[in-house]
């Protein structure tokens, strides 16, 4: 496990590189995170991922996008086209890190959506995509978690905190900024017509019932390629019901993303 | 490895004699001699820590000119765990030992300041006791025992709670269940799906191991900040309950106590985490107050409010 940060001097993000650990890996996988809350919730699972993936012998990067996690920037500097970017960015540092031509995908939530989003981008430097509870339409998201804040009851909890302008706008969502750049961002976003445009493989996986789940599995099922929609009864990585599920990794989940890229 | 800002640098590294450690060392570019702080893990949390609030402090504590390691511990975040025959908490607190090691090392900086946030204040306070290099421990909602005065402040908001009113007209709540208890054959009271499992920090043995725990930090010469918040209001609810609760520890001046009363247990508002941050600098400016560097009092960032440190 190789920890370390890449990008440009302006745009330092934090990377985790895990080596196959069975020699001659032909293959490497690039996970991408969700956004907000849900980050810090899913990192020990996306952590025992890129560990089962390595274990099998794909080489493995997991990242934290600029504005987020251990990488560099503020807070409110994080938007969603520059995590984009970054998410090429770190298919090329993967593929030179690996040795590999192509690299697969796997995103959770709001990863999954910007992890199809940079393989448009860059449809000759992807083979096969990963979508775990995927983010279908970014607008229905947005309002998913301002409600989710709206109906905090926590002791000590207040209202959210509406910014001004000069600090980008927006509202606190759930711990953190919502700018009104990243929720235009996120508004803008929107899954299947993006996938509808990639050649990849592509496998999705639920343990909740998501919105726009039937359009989405239909998509995937009349495709040719080995692309599949499924819903596992597991753990949602992403969010917490403490302490129902605190720290609890869905171990179904991450075997069948496994036996799927393998 | 290193990333560089303008007035502080961030280096990932994997530290300890197995290179089993994952962590982040945030530090200023100019040569800094105030004493390093080693934040822990809240929980299974990694070291970003809730709402990056971690990320946050130790860049201005960098700023201010601490050297700052955030780290997993084996097992948790990015650090792997490790096949040991020791106990979690030994475990945890030789991981600790080792990044002090290696700051002492690597930076010729031999103080050291502790802080964490419940579990990690916890661990915080431990190791404390155990290294001498550790001059300070900054404790954000540590585990302590419930007083009589915690009890009557409980009883007192609970009364005056509309919730509890209206549950108890409407045959809801903990009162009426285990009153429908009494009347059932085996007794059973339901139990609510947001009960959980908690130490009991009441019972003798538990109150005995943390004044030897408080009062061996206070032994080695290590002041405390001790900063409560309203979230954990099942635990504690008053700014100076450690010290009733712990009547055998001399704290005398060596401890700093706040409580938060409209502030929940991981600073879920930025306002929370900004009034934390502040108290955090006011603190060690009052304790360790001739070891700024020459950045003393920078602002913390072009998008975040300036604070003097």
């Amino acid at each position: 496990m190789i920890p370390f940060y890449f990008g440009s001097r302006e745009r330092k993000l934090f990377g985790v590189f895990e080596p196959a650990q069975n020699g001659g890996a032909k293959r490497a996988v690039l996970l991408c995170y969700p956004w907000g809350y849900e980050y810090v919730n899913s990192h020990r699972s996306m952590a025992r991922l890129g560990t089962l993936l390595s274990h099998t012998g794909f080489h493995t990067l997991r990242f934290d996008y600029y504005g987020t996690g251990d990488s560099g920037g503020e807070d409110r500097e994080a938007d969603i086209e520059g995590s984009r970017r970054d998410i090429v960015t770190a298919i090329e540092e993967l593929i030179e890190l690996s040795g590999v031509e192509r690299v697969s995908i796997v995103g959770l939530r709001l990863g999954a959506m910007l992890g199809v989003a940079a393989a448009c981008e860059k449809p000759h430097l992807v083979d096969r995509i990963v979508l775990w509870d995927p983010v279908v339409e970014g607008g229905q998201y947005l309002q998913e978690l301002y409600n989710l804040d709206d109906c905090i009851s926590i002791p000590g909890v207040g209202p959210a905190s509406y910014f001004s302008e000069e600090l980008g706008g927006g509202r606190e969502v759930m711990g953190l900024p919502m700018t009104q750049s990243v929720a235009a961002g996120i508004s803008d976003l929107d899954l299947t017509s993006r996938l509808a445009q990639l050649p990849h493989a592509t496998y999705a996986v639920a343990t909740r019932s998501i919105h726009l789940q039937h359009q989405l599995q239909a998509l995937l099922e009349q495709r040719a390629d080995g692309s599949a929609f499924e819903r596992l009864d597991d753990h949602p990585a992403w969010h917490e019901e403490w302490p129902e599920n605190a720290g609890a990794i869905p171990v179904a989940v991450l075997n069948r993303i496994v036996s799927w890229l393998k | 490895m290193a990333e560089v800002s303008v007035d502080i640098t961030e280096q990932a590294l994997m530290l300890g004699q197995d290179e089993a450690l994952a962590a982040i060392v945030t530090r200023p570019v100019m040569e800094a001699h105030a004493p390093a702080i080693i934040i822990l893990n809240t929980g299974v949390a990694h070291r970003v820590g809730h709402h990056r609030k971690f990320v946050t402090l130790s860049r201005r504590l960098a700023r201010a000119g601490h050297t700052v390691v955030r780290f997993d511990f084996p097992g948790l975040g990015d650090s792997p765990a490790m096949t040991t025959d020791a106990s979690l908490l030994e475990g945890n607190l030789f991981a600790i030992r080792e990044v002090a090691d290696w700051i002492e090392q690597a930076f010729s900086i031999d103080r050291i300041i502790m802080l964490g946030l419940c579990s990690g204040a916890d661990q915080s306070v431990i190791y404390a006791g155990r290294d001498t290099r550790v001059k300070g421990a900054i404790l954000l909602d540590p585990s302590i025992p419930r007083t009589r005065r915690y009890h009557i402040n409980d009883f007192s908001r609970r009364i005056r709670s509309r919730a509890l009113w209206t549950n108890f007209l409407s045959g809801k709540g903990r009162i009426w269940d285990y009153t429908r208890s009494l009347f059932r054959k085996d007794g059973a009271v339901s139990v609510s799906s947001r009960q959980f499992s908690r130490p009991n920090l009441e019972h003798p043995e538990a109150i005995s191991f943390l004044e030897g725990v408080y009062q061996g930090a206070i032994d080695n010469g290590v002041n405390l900040l001790g900063i409560f918040t309203a979230g954990q209001e099942y635990q504690h609810n008053y700014r100076t309950q450690i010290v009733d609760a712990l009547p055998k520890v001399h704290f005398a001046d060596r401890v700093s106590l706040h409580f938060l009363r409209d502030c929940d247990h991981t600073f879920i508002r930025e306002s929370y985490r900004n009034y934390m941050y502040s108290l955090v600098a006011d603190w060690l400016l009052s304790e360790f107050p001739d070891d700024r560097s020459p950045n003393h009092g920078v602002a913390s960032g072009d998008d975040i409010e300036s604070m003097e440190f």
